[in-house]
């Protein structure tokens, strides 16, 4: 288990644009919040004299660390600098140096000293980190006996700027860390969407907790409804949606029927284009009213303990916030969050300094507020439908926001919360049991902290040295079964799916068996009960980011897979990148923006792309193959869809929600998505390997794209749609059926079109309105 | 907009449902037919002649990309609202336009291109969020949902002006408090 260490996001991109993307070496400083292992800050040492295997600091660059200690809360941690490829370890040279550094700055408890290469083509270990065409490797050195030791450190990333963009909010710059009554902070001014200017104030255990927003007006701190369930870096552009139709209600006094329809609209409405989740459910929260019971998936009974000697909770996570900015940091423990799902989940109040907290960061808020006796009752977010899971500082597989939050030695040895552990769930971890909140390790790694971070970097498992150390390949195994159909050359290829629910995981687990030996999986969603049913998952991933939950089925089959997850939105990770790196994309969300956008991406860089898809109620499906010389996605559909509705069949694809552009759940029977789901794995396969291979699987993939019959539709039920028409004259027919139509290009497309008139899909980006307003303001 | 016969919004409704019900997103028939002018205007039937037009692409608002035309800008400077700037910019490349609706209300729209189709957001009112996205076709991050497929959005600059001009009627319609009236997948909600 490897030590984390929190970079906020915008750390980790200096690092990769400063010195990644420049010839070794380059280096620069590392600073942070003070006490805590949490880097807030990048000084490039731009003047250093630099050759291509030396890094040596200027005399500069330690003055300008002086300047900025003395004007801000930051204290320096250490030292990142770039190596030369194949040298992603300290050198004996660097290790002298931190002794030197550890010499000089005693009050450094550990020196980090991260080593940035452009070795690019290696599997991930958990210390290390990619971007862009960088690899970031994280050491520290600490004190010993005899010197010091230097171990590598795991980088949790901190999806500061991520979370804001989401949110629309524009910063004046990176946060700068501030010390606001004995607690520090990470400080901006910022413009927030609809609601003006601001000063942010982020605790270093955001996003577990909720910012601290103070209008510069001088009014009193907003309100933010703060609902761990989602992704963290949906979590602020949720909060300040809530926050700005709570507004938005008052100034319009709207009628009751109004709202009674927002409402009534429910939670898979309000999950916003820009990513709000429940936020209608969460507007009385933010209104201040506590213990309101909430709308579907909520907390049902909203059971908020208030401590004796402590502040109350609200259900809104942003109570922390405020008592910190009120001066009041002992008041910040006790902070309920919203448990989304923890239906009746008695809150669990802690005996001295506890309220009892439905779900929540109040551990941490306490001890950034420096006062870790405070810290009992917290619990961590059960994700869950099973709901329930309160444990004190337990890092449970499904306290998907709370990770960051949880393992914190202080709130491990002062609770003694009860944990109101559902066994269904799988999820709470006893209280105040370190060891076992270590233990969720490869989870919290790669896992719930990593996906919150929106650019988990690949999670090798405990797979890829087990797997060697045993002396054998898994890998070779799998292909026992399969000589002539598929060829080894698989273990090489990476396949990146995007969405993994019920098609998705069911696609990572084919391709795993089938000895695919590396997969990125791109998905925002949490893991719920419901999906157990219709996919890949078990009742003990509830909870768990879809993402990471496929790439643990992937490593379940091989434990020698690579294994990149990310926990994220289409939008919210480096497309271009992952579509480079991938030798076929698996298009297995229903959301049409993610469809079209990542068919683009995936065609303009010349990978074969394919697409399930379910029509309503499973009842039947599509496959779409996209690659060099076909139809792309958007042409297919576009045709295809409307064609075949045209012949009076009526409308047979899925319908989506307007709010969310995701699919409205269905019933429909797992064994008919795998139908589809199969014949999309068998033609994935096939793109897999190059077209003159000499096994099955290539040539059926291939004479796919020679025939020119990309488009496949699917019927499961004997009279369905068009094949009982079309089928007529055939005998025995029965289903499952299919047809493979052949769909023409349009020459104007600008995906797949004449190549003069195609779209870099890099060019574009969705503008943001409240930007187009304030250009508009000038 | 005083010297524009405002349209017989039942009028615009029920040629706009009667091509959705057909399955007719252009029709050829005149009488059947609704175009928008450069100002804003809704045309139902007959419209005036030597006049710059767009056709209004009469499928649900929830269609399909076709291709993108080239002489953009060109075409806007001819078919959209005289107040249509082009907004430059590395975050935000697009068409910023006003208008007033068929009920004399502002609207500012942007629109662009996404690389595969063009879109709108709706910029003032601010609206987004607080319509619902089913009941207004307007998404919480601002755009429009002009289509079923192809992301929401037209294939052309000329389809996605002209859809948007629509729409804003129909928002109108429901700011009165009544369903979207321009969308069959809004039928349910009148009780027919
Ligand atoms: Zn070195
Ligand atoms: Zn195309």
């Amino acid at each position: 288990m490897l030590t984390p260490v929190r970079v906020a996001d915008f750390v980790v991109d200096a690092i990769a644009a400063r010195i990644g993307a420049v010839e070794p070496e380059q280096g620069g400083a590392l600073l942070g919040l003070p006490g805590l292992d949490y880097v807030t800050e990048f000084i490039h040492d731009a003047g250093a004299a630099t050759t291509g295997t030396r890094y040596r600091n200027t005399d500069r660059l330690i003055t300008t660390i002086g300047a900025r200690e003395a004007a801000s809360a930051a204290r320096f941690k250490g030292i990142v600098h770039s190596h030369p490829r194949g040298m992603p370890v300290p050198s004996s040279q660097d290790q002298s140096e931190y002794a030197e550094s550890l010499r000089l700055n005693p009050q450094l408890a550990r020196y980090l000293a991260p080593i940035v290469t452009h070795d690019v083509d290696t599997p991930l270990a958990g210390h290390e980190l990619r971007l862009g065409p960088a690899r970031i490797s994280f050491f520290g050195a600490e004190r010993a006996a005899d010197g010091f030791v230097l171990s590598p450190v795991r980088p949790v990333v901190v999806p500061v700027t991520r979370m804001l963009r989401r949110a629309g909010v524009r910063p004046e710059g990176n946060p700068a860390a501030i010390e606001v009554e004995g607690a520090t902070l990470l400080a901006t001014h910022a413009q927030l969407p609809g609601l003006g200017a601001v000063t942010l104030l982020l605790g270093a255990d955001f996003p577990a907790t909720a910012p601290i927003v103070l209008p510069q007006d001088g009014t009193g701190p907003l309100a933010l409804a703060w609902d761990l369930g989602v992704p963290a870096v949906e979590r602020l552009a949720g909060a300040v949606l809530t926050l700005r139709r709570g507004r938005a209600r008052e100034r319009e006094g709207r009628d009751a029927s109004h709202r009674g329809e927002a409402g009534g609209g429910g939670a898979a409405q309000a999950v916003g284009g820009d990513g709000g989740a429940d936020v209608g459910n969460l507007a009385k929260a933010a209104d201040g009213v506590a213990g309101t019971g909430n709308g579907a998936g909520s907390a049902a009974g909203g059971a908020v303990g208030a401590g004796t000697e402590v502040g109350a909770g609200s259900l809104a996570g942003s109570a922390a916030g405020n008592a910190v900015g009120a001066g009041n940091p002992a008041q910040a423990a006790g902070v309920g969050s919203l448990a989304r799902s923890a239906a009746g989940g008695a809150a669990s109040a802690g005996n001295e300094a506890g309220a009892g907290s439905l779900a929540g960061s109040a551990a941490v808020d306490a001890v950034n507020a420096g006062n870790p006796a405070q810290v009992a009752g917290a619990g961590s977010l059960a994700g869950s439908a099973t709901g329930g899971a309160v444990g004190a500082g337990s890092l449970a597989r499904s306290a998907a926001g709370g990770a960051a939050s949880a393992g914190n030695p202080a709130a491990g040895n002062q609770t003694g919360a009860k944990s109101l552990a559902d066994s269904a769930a799988g999820g709470a971890i006893g209280a105040g049991s370190l060891a076992q909140a270590a233990g969720a390790g490869s989870l919290a790694g790669s896992g719930a902290e990593g996906a919150a971070a929106a650019g988990a970097g690949e999670f090798p498992g405990a797979g890829a040295e087990r797997g060697g150390a045993s002396g054998r390949d898994p890998a070779a195994l799998l292909f026992a079964r399969t000589g002539g159909i598929l060829s080894p050359g698989l273990r090489d290829r990476r396949v990146l799916i995007v969405g993994a629910g019920s098609v998705g995981s069911y696609m990572a687990e084919v391709l795993a068996r089938s000895g695919v030996g590396a997969f990125t999986i791109v998905d925002p969603d949490v893991v719920e009960a419901v999906n157990v049913g219709r996919s890949a998952y078990r009742v003990g991933d509830v909870g768990l980011g879809k993402a990471v939950a496929a790439g643990e089925v992937v490593l379940s089959v091989n434990p020698g897979a690579r294994v990149g997850a990310f926990g994220a939105r289409h939008e919210d990770v480096d497309l271009a990148a992952l579509v480079g790196d991938a030798d076929v994309v698996v298009v297995a969300t229903d959301d049409p923006g993610a469809q079209a956008r990542v068919g683009h991406f995936a065609y303009w860089a010349g990978r074969p792309a394919v697409f399930p898809g379910l029509y309503q109620g499973a009842r039947g499906g599509e496959i779409i193959v996209a690659a060099g010389g076909s139809a792309c996605f958007a042409c297919a559909t576009g045709g295809v869809r409307a064609d075949v509705q045209e012949t009076g069949s009526g409308e047979v694809a899925a319908r989506t929600d307007y709010g969310t552009g995701r699919l409205i759940a269905e019933p429909g029977l797992l064994a008919d998505v795998h139908h589809v789901a199969a014949i999309a794995a068998k033609a994935a396969l096939g793109l897999l390997h190059e077209p003159d291979d000499d096994v099955a699987a290539a040539l059926f993939a291939y004479g796919i794209l020679k025939a020119g019959t990309t488009y496949a539709v699917f019927g499961h039920e004997p009279e369905y749609w068009i094949f009982a028409e079309l089928m007529r004259a055939a005998p025995a027919q029965y289903a499952y059926q299919s047809l493979w139509l052949s769909v023409a290009s349009r020459s104007d497309c600008p995906v797949c079109g004449e190549p003069k008139g195609r779209t870099d899909p890099s060019a574009y980006q969705e503008p943001d309105i409240d930007f187009i307003r304030a250009l508009r303001d000038q | 907009m005083s010297d524009v016969e405002r349209t017989d919004l039942n009028r615009l409704r029920d040629i706009i449902r009667s091509a959705q019900q057909q399955g007719d997103q252009y029709p050829v028939d005149p009488r059947a037919r609704v175009t928008v002018g450069s100002e804003g205007e809704i045309y139902t039937g007959q419209a005036p002649v030597g006049r710059p037009l767009s056709k209004v692409q009469h499928g649900t608002f929830a269609a399909r990309v076709r291709g993108r035309e080239v002489e953009d800008l060109r075409w806007a400077a001819k078919h959209m609202p005289r107040n249509t700037q082009f907004i430059e910019h590395r975050d935000a490349r697009g068409w910023c336009y006003s208008f007033l609706s068929q009920m004399g209300r502002p609207y500012t729209m942007f629109a662009y291109f996404d690389g595969v189709s063009y879109q709108v957001k709706l910029v003032e009112p601010r609206l987004e969020g607080l319509v619902g996205a089913h009941a207004g076709h307007l998404y919480a991050n601002g755009r429009l949902c002009l289509s079923q497929s192809g992301d929401s959005g037209q294939p052309t600059l000329e389809e996605a002006y002209s859809k948007s001009v629509l729409w804003a009627t129909g928002m109108d319609v429901v700011l009165a408090g009544y369903p979207f009236p321009f969308s069959t997948n809004n039928e349910f909600e009148y009780d027919l």
